[in-house]
């Protein structure tokens, strides 16, 4: 259980192998890890990695046929770059400032105006950044350096917004997703019947194999059923929207799953402290038996984690809270030190 | 005015000791409510000038309240951001069976859940570790967790999650290792 002789000894703890990197795909097998782990990756990348995105437009004149709301939504889906947005920017709700400042925005604006007979397009490169934001820049990678298409205009139409683009995650809005697509696959041979495939004769000469199978044994003739078997082998591809690289992508996901799990330590011993002091009242009452407040020693003293209840826990049988000083926080200080905030070594 | 049926008189449908319908007052309540200048936020040489959020169904101020039509989402942000007062964890003793738990993690979903749920069955001390969403509009889940009595919950969900947290190092680590060999091994992809 001890994850950092197996960090030692380079044969335990999850095994990456990457097949394929490059600046928007991250494709690697993740072995040596249960589903659930494999699969909270997956979730966090998708949906709890921040980025920047348009989330506020001052439309100053907007003569196109688009209305103000479609033209605000398309705005708020380009990508825009984002990298080390966590040293770089705020959450506008974590600012001191009055709706937006530099610190918890990038301002972008956009000025268009068809004045030939031809109709213009309006692409993402149009967006010009505030000068001096350190991000932001609409994210371009087609051949011609455009970007996406916002709006066309017909002559005489225009178009002077102000864009605010701000720090958000996909849990709020996808607009903030970093990921295009996530490909997750396990057992490509269907071995441990996750799969019920359907088929019209023979399922296995009607469906394809899939892309992984090479990367496994496939079954024997007349194989027995492992009912005990478990997926260990993960197949997943990142693909991402430009604003962030794959491996930040991964890197600030391990981070927030990190964080969630430190908030988890925190949470729980501190509902240690609430329910010791209930306990003991409930032992007042006479109650020996079950969880009772003949239990709550057991916090203090049969593993360490009595120690690191919040200040002020003092149970009749001696003063955990007393030790409080110096302990534990939720970044920093477990067993080998592996785990600090924010830092990547 | 409109001609009556035969024998039909106009008391007939307006009894005198009942209120004139014409006349009276509705005895609700018409909702009224005034919106936020969502748009004309100030005027300018280029005319009216509108503040839009670039998420239509969201198109108001932060933290504007409206469940006056009863139709309303609530703000997306609830889902991840703690309300004020709120815990992130609470936990309630079971009683009538020997060191179980179930906490209640608040604004938090499947990704830690499941997460915490597989660790513990890891654990030999764990006899029980499950979890569920009670219901998919509320962003919590519980977590229900029974131990042999060499240990108890509190100190076994917490032994995940340090596990983990030594786990996802691990990853980390081995990945960026890969990812930068990767690259050295083959510079020309970076880029593409
Ligand atoms: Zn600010």
């Amino acid at each position: 259980m001890d994850g950092f002789d197996m960090m030692d000894s380079g044969t335990e703890g999850p095994t990456v192998t990457i097949r394929k990197a490059d600046s928007t795909r991250a494709d690697f097998v993740l072995s040596n890890v249960d589903l659930a782990f494999a699969n909270s990756i997956r979730r966090i990348i998708l949906a709890e990695v921040p980025t920047l995105a348009i989330d506020l437009v001052e439309v100053i004149n907007n003569s196109s046929v688009l209305p103000d709301e479609l033209l605000s939504h398309r705005l708020g889906l380009v990508p825009l770059e984002s990298s080390n947005i966590d040293e770089k920017m705020l959450y506008t709700r974590d600012c001191d400032c009055d709706g937006y400042c530099e610190r918890c925005s990038v301002v972008l604006t956009l000025v268009a105006k068809c004045t030939g007979d031809r109709n213009v397009t309006v692409y993402a490169r149009d967006l010009a950044v505030a000068a001096g934001a350190q991000l932001g820049s609409p994210v371009i990678t087609d051949e011609a350096q455009k970007g996406s298409i916002i709006c066309k205009l017909r002559k005489g139409q225009e178009l002077n917004l102000k864009c605010i683009a701000k720090k958000g995650i996909a849990k709020e809005h996808a607009k903030w997703q970093p990921c295009a697509a996530v490909a997750f696959e396990y057992d490509p041979h269907n071995k441990l019947k996750h799969v019920d495939y359907w088929y019209e004769t023979d399922a296995k000469a009607e469906w394809p194999k899939s892309a992984n199978a090479g990367w496994e044994e496939p079954p024997q003739e007349n194989e027995p059923f492992d009912y005990n078997a478990v997926p260990t082998k993960f197949y997943v591809d990142v693909e991402t929207v430009g604003s962030l690289q794959p491996d930040e992508i991964l890197r600030q996901g391990i981070k927030y799953l990190q964080e969630k799990l430190a908030t988890v330590i925190a949470g729980v011993q501190k509902t240690a402290g609430e329910g010791a002091a209930a306990a003991a009242g409930a032992d007042v009452g006479g109650m020996d038996d079950g969880y009772g407040g003949a239990r709550s020693p057991d916090m203090g003293d049969a593993n360490g984690y009595g120690r690191n209840f919040n200040d002020g826990y003092v149970t009749p049988y001696g003063g955990a809270g007393g030790a409080g000083a110096g302990a534990q926080t939720p970044f920093g200080g477990y067993g080998g030190g592996g785990y600090s905030n924010g830092g990547w070594p | 005015m409109s001609k009556l049926p035969p024998g039909i008189t106009e008391d007939d449908l307006y009894p005198k000791d009942k209120v004139d319908p014409k006349s009276s007052q509705p005895s609700f309540a018409v909702p009224t409510r005034s919106f936020p200048a969502e748009r004309a936020v100030s005027f300018n040489q280029a005319g009216g000038c509108s503040t839009i959020r670039a998420q239509p169904w969201r198109n108001r101020p932060h933290g504007f309240q409206d469940f006056a039509f009863g139709t309303d989402a609530p703000e997306r942000f609830e889902l991840f951001i703690m309300g004020d007062g709120e815990e992130k964890v609470t936990a309630v003793d079971e009683t009538r069976v020997p060191n179980c738990v179930t906490f209640t993690f608040n604004k938090e979903d499947h990704t830690l859940g499941n997460l915490l749920r597989s660790q513990l069955l890891k654990d030999p001390k764990v006899l029980f570790a499950g979890y569920k969403v009670p219901h998919p509009l509320f962003p919590s889940f519980e977590l229900r967790v029974q131990t042999t009595d060499e240990t108890n919950p509190r100190a076994a969900v917490i032994k995940a999650a340090q596990d983990l947290i030594k786990d996802l190092t691990i990853f980390r680590n081995n990945f960026t290792r890969e990812w930068e060999l990767k690259k050295m091994i083959d510079p020309a992809k970076e880029g593409n």
